[in-house]
């Protein structure tokens, strides 16, 4: 008798648990380490708000790989734990054409969506639904040296050839590399190559859907980045680099131009953390061929609702608050991440805090996202080995370029496509 | 003087493997020394002491503290328990029922072929069935299953190397299986136990796709993954790196030192007294 | 007597068993059942598609280029692995005075987490930054910087130099268990039959640790064959996909490219590959 009622109580006491307030819901939100610690902050705002709601914060490594592998795990086995996932830009196609993410269409304001950047709210929208909010940005831009510029006379570069022929030219005279970016074979390097190939007017895509690697913009692109390391602007060992490596060499003193994400930025400002060059750095957006503007890549994050998630709603107010006005000004403030809400730059006190933020907004209003496709991975896996390919030298640019369309067609052919289900 | 000689010869190749050996890791050591403007600036030793990246790696932002108990764990029940199962297993296919060693030895070893990518998702599916994920058994159990086949065709390799006479003669004398094991078994094959416990150890401390994804909740999680949450997307804090790396390894190794010597020389003294 | 003998067999091997069934063999036969299907995740159900995957393998050039690759790594490694393993095992057996000091030494690669260990090795074959170009250049044996990983043969030294140092422990750690396994009496016989350092290491030693030197080899062969992290931190499979072994390919088929059936067929092809190469010599090590 009273191992029956044990029994009987242990079954039942898990649920009269977790419906004895039926006021309390938790989600949980998993996303990449803040080491400024803002995130709890963020939470703790909404949870004031929402007084029924707790939040769980799932920390994960800030590096997207071990994220990726780590979400794709729990995602794939439907994992009911994880409510929200904070996902890199280029994922959310390949996650929504999974079946991973809730559509976020019905619940969200579509008038509000025109107060975001619009690159990044491209880069949420797969097959004409929203399946994420844009949560913080990021964008490629040209960092130079000031000082090396003004005492030799220079202006900044506003083309491909003014940069290789200041970069070999002034870098000789420091003794110094010239100009450093990330040319690892990595998805890194498919950003810097779009930068070079949308500057030069190209594209991976045509209009109707075709790869365009076989088109004159993107061997011209090609040729742009191979000139730079031929004619010393950069280093060979410019081909193992990625950010950290073009970061280090330029706050060490080291190079005279980099391309970089903005978070070089606060890095080159700091001496405590090993700048060499603070106050002598200034941004700018990246060159373009003569007569043409200039491009950048969008990186960033979204935030997402999993399908999976129990508590649709509660989450989607998640990522509202997350995405609103006053946490990304919070967020920027105090940790320093880029909004992607134009209000926040125009803030007087965020300007007044980080007055380089004009530079970056002008930059990020026409930065674009990578091709918003569920094979975007394979693809840019592709794109990387056949431009490595062409820069390390292994065949002719000309070889390497048509054998990458040759590959890019086959694998966005109608009958690759059905195979894979996109 | 030729054994003189030999001594000689053998101290200064000890010296300079030693020093390849420790390079990289003296490297770390210095650069967790010094501010991060020196590490920039390419030094090879610090101009004076500075703790701050340890400093930063025990911080209130971090529970590394707690991964560093998380690991001690389970890498140590993890080995302890693969040890114990491998021996019972080399035992048996040694001494009990020697004409199965071959069949079992190969089964074990093709299930150490398996590659770990492939095992992640259906162990994820596995341990959360069990409702294991997020525990110390969740990583224990798949520990003790990657590393049972080293254990065993070690253990088993070293058992064999003991010859069986022994054994008898403490059956003549009286002595029970339980006693024989440990006054006669245990202590000859002491270096190769201990040697073993080792392995998987480290191994298990140094395990990072499948703490990743089992264990993702902060007070579960190992150091090798604590490590992993220093860098920032793009940044790489070199100096908090490699002080965490510092911090796991050096006492890693200091204990296994002690502990070799306790253990080994308790169980050989062991030995002489049974 | 045979009942408890063989109740005595079971109840020793049995938990060993089990646990490998759990952990090991259950997610194999699961990966083995998602390869002969379509499963990308994409779509909801999968259709067992039988051999297929494993026919795209035949013709999948990127695939028999990283199989090709492997085996060459293996190759190489493995054997620079065995033979600086038995230096420092024979070092660490031999050494008198500073014993514990240089078997920390020797630890210490191995104890050090596998991606700190390549990010270390990453930075230290930085071309402009690295300490390798900077000690090479300062003894000049460099006149200029080499990027070392911006090309196919050097980024090879430079892995190989890695993964070298840091399993070399693991193989010197094996074959000193081996060596002091080696009764002692044996060696005082051979003393006082006045056989030398080299006779007694010739006749006596070499003869009796043939098992355990087959072992090491076999299992860092196996592990050899499935290197990851290192790659994947160092270069990542660069430069031009020149380092792109077995398992960093299906890594990104599986995760990066969801294409779980295909992606599933590459890590069992790895697996009966480790098989193939392995079971050839795990009998001369059982034997």
């Amino acid at each position: 008798m009273w191992k029956k009622t044990t029994i009987a109580a242990c079954c039942v006491l898990p649920l009269l648990l977790s419906c004895a307030d039926p006021g309390t819901r938790t989600i949980t939100w998993a996303v990449g380490k803040d080491p400024t610690g803002r995130h709890q902050a963020l939470v703790d705002a909404f949870c004031r708000r929402h007084p029924g709601i707790t939040v769980k914060l799932l920390e994960m490594p800030e590096s997207s790989t071990a994220q990726h592998d780590a979400y794709v795990t729990h995602l794939a086995a439907a994992d009911q734990s994880i409510d929200i996932y904070s996902i890199d830009i280029i994922w959310t196609a390949e996650f929504a054409n999974a079946g991973w993410l809730s559509p976020l269409g019905g619940h969200v304001d579509t008038l509000q969506l025109k107060e975001f950047l619009p690159g990044t709210v491209a880069g949420c929208r797969y097959r004409d639904t929203l399946w994420a909010l844009p949560w913080f940005t990021d964008a490629g831009l040209l960092f130079s040296r000031a000082d090396i510029l003004s005492e030799s006379g220079s202006p900044v570069p506003k083309t491909w050839q003014q940069l290789e022929t200041a970069a070999a030219r002034l870098g000789a005279k420091h003794g110094m590399t010239g100009y450093v970016w990330q040319g690892q074979q990595y998805e890194g390097l498919v950003c810097n190559f779009l930068e070079v190939l949308w500057s030069c007017g190209g594209d991976l895509f045509d209009s109707t859907g075709r790869p365009s690697l076989d088109s004159p913009e993107a061997a011209q692109a090609v040729a742009i980045m191979k000139r730079m390391f031929d004619g010393n602007a950069s280093p060979p060992g410019v081909l193992t680099y990625k950010e950290e490596e073009a970061r280090q060499l330029f706050t060490g003193g080291q190079a005279v131009f980099m391309r970089n994400w903005p978070y070089a930025w606060a890095l080159a400002q700091d001496a405590a953390k090993g700048s060499a060059v603070t106050g002598r750095v200034m941004l700018s957006a990246l060159p373009a061929p003569a007569g043409r503007g200039p491009a950048s890549c969008l990186g960033g994050w979204n935030l997402a609702v999993s399908r999976f998630s129990k508590n649709q709603a509660d989450a989607v107010a998640l990522v509202e608050h997350l995405t609103s006005f006053e946490a990304q000004k919070d967020f920027a403030l105090n940790g320093g991440r880029l909004p992607t809400r134009s209000a926040v730059y125009a803030d007087g006190e965020v300007r007044r805090a980080y007055p380089h933020f004009e530079q970056l907004y002008a930059a990020f209003r026409t930065a674009r996202p990578r091709p918003v496709r569920p094979d975007y991975p394979a693809l840019s896996d592709e794109i990387q080995l056949g431009l490595h390919r062409a820069l390390a030298g292994n065949v002719t640019v000309a070889q390497a370029l048509r054998e990458l369309q040759e590959r890019l067609m086959r694998m966005t052919s109608p009958a690759a496509r059905r195979e894979r289900g996109t | 003087m030729m054994a003189r000689a030999g001594r000689i010869a053998i101290g200064a190749a000890a010296t300079v493997a030693g020093i390849v050996m420790l390079a990289p890791f003296a490297l770390q050591l210095s650069t967790s020394l010094m501010p991060s403007g020196e590490i920039a600036a390419g030094r090879l030793l610090p101009s004076a002491l500075h703790l701050g990246h340890y400093r930063a790696v025990f911080s209130a932002q971090y529970s590394f503290p707690r991964y560093l108990a998380n690991s001690l764990v389970i890498a140590g029940a993890a080995a302890l328990i693969t040890v114990l199962l491998g021996s019972a297993a080399a035992y048996a296919l040694t001494r009990v029922a020697r004409r199965y060693a071959l069949p079992v030895l190969m089964i074990v070893l093709v299930s150490a072929m398996v590659p770990q990518i492939a095992a992640v998702s259906p162990l994820f599916l596995l341990l959360r069935a069990l409702g294991l994920l997020n525990t110390y058994p969740g990583l224990i159990i798949p520990y003790i299953g990657v590393n049972l086949p080293l254990a065993i065709w070690v253990l088993y390799g070293f058992f064999r190397q003991l010859p069986p006479e022994l054994e008898e003669a403490a059956a003549i004398d009286g002595a029970g299986f339980g006693d024989t094991i440990r006054h006669v078994y245990l202590p000859l094959a002491a270096p190769g136990v201990f040697t073993t416990a080792i392995l998987v150890f480290i191994f298990c401390w140094n395990e990072f796709l499948l703490a990743l994804t089992i264990n993702t909740a902060d007070a579960m999680r190992t150091v090798t993954v604590g490590i992993a949450m220093f860098p920032g997307q793009y940044e790489m804090p070199w100096g908090v790196i490699f002080a965490a790396s510092v911090v796991v390894t050096l006492p890693l190794v200091v204990l296994v030192l002690v502990l070799q010597r306790r253990i080994v020389s308790g169980l050989i003294a062991g030995a002489v007294k049974g | 007597m045979v009942g408890r003998k063989t109740y005595l067999t079971v109840l020793l091997l049995a938990p060993s068993l089990v646990v490998i069934g759990l952990v090991v063999f259950f997610p194999l036969l699961y990966s083995l059942y998602v390869s002969l299907t379509d499963i990308t995740l994409r779509s909801a159900g999968a259709t067992l598609v039988g051999l297929r995957n494993y026919q795209a393998l035949l013709t999948d050039q990127r695939f028999v280029a990283a199989a090709v690759r492997t085996l060459g790594f293996v190759a190489c490694s493995v054997t620079a692995e065995m033979a600086a393993g038995f230096g420092l095992a024979l070092l660490m057996h031999e050494l008198g005075r500073g014993r514990g000091l240089f078997r920390a030494a020797v630890l210490v690669p191995w104890a050090i987490p596998t991606v700190v260990s390549g990010l270390t090795w990453r930075w230290m074959f930085n071309d402009r930054m690295g300490a390798v170009n900077t000690i090479l250049g300062s003894v000049g044996l460099l006149e200029e910087p080499l990027a070392w990983l911006a090309r196919p043969a050097t980024a090879w030294v430079a892995i190989i130099v890695a993964e070298v140092w840091k399993t070399a422990p693991f193989v010197a750690l094996i074959i000193l268990a081996g060596l002091q396994m080696v009764p002692s009496e044996l060696y005082e016989a051979a003393t006082i039959d006045g056989a030398g350092r080299w006779r007694r290491f010739r006749h006596v030693t070499l003869p009796l640790l043939w098992p355990t030197l087959f072992l090491a080899l076999l299992f860092r062969t196996i592990d050899a064959l499935r290197v990851f992290d290192l790659v994947t931190v160092m270069t990542g499979g660069g430069p031009a996909g020149s380092t792109e072994v077995l398992s960093l390919y299906a890594h990104k088929v599986l995760f990066a490219h969801l294409d779980f059936g295909y992606g599933s067929a590459l890590t069992f092809a790895l697996f009966l590959l480790v098989m193939g190469c392995s079971l050839a010599y795990a009998r001369q090590a059982v034997r």
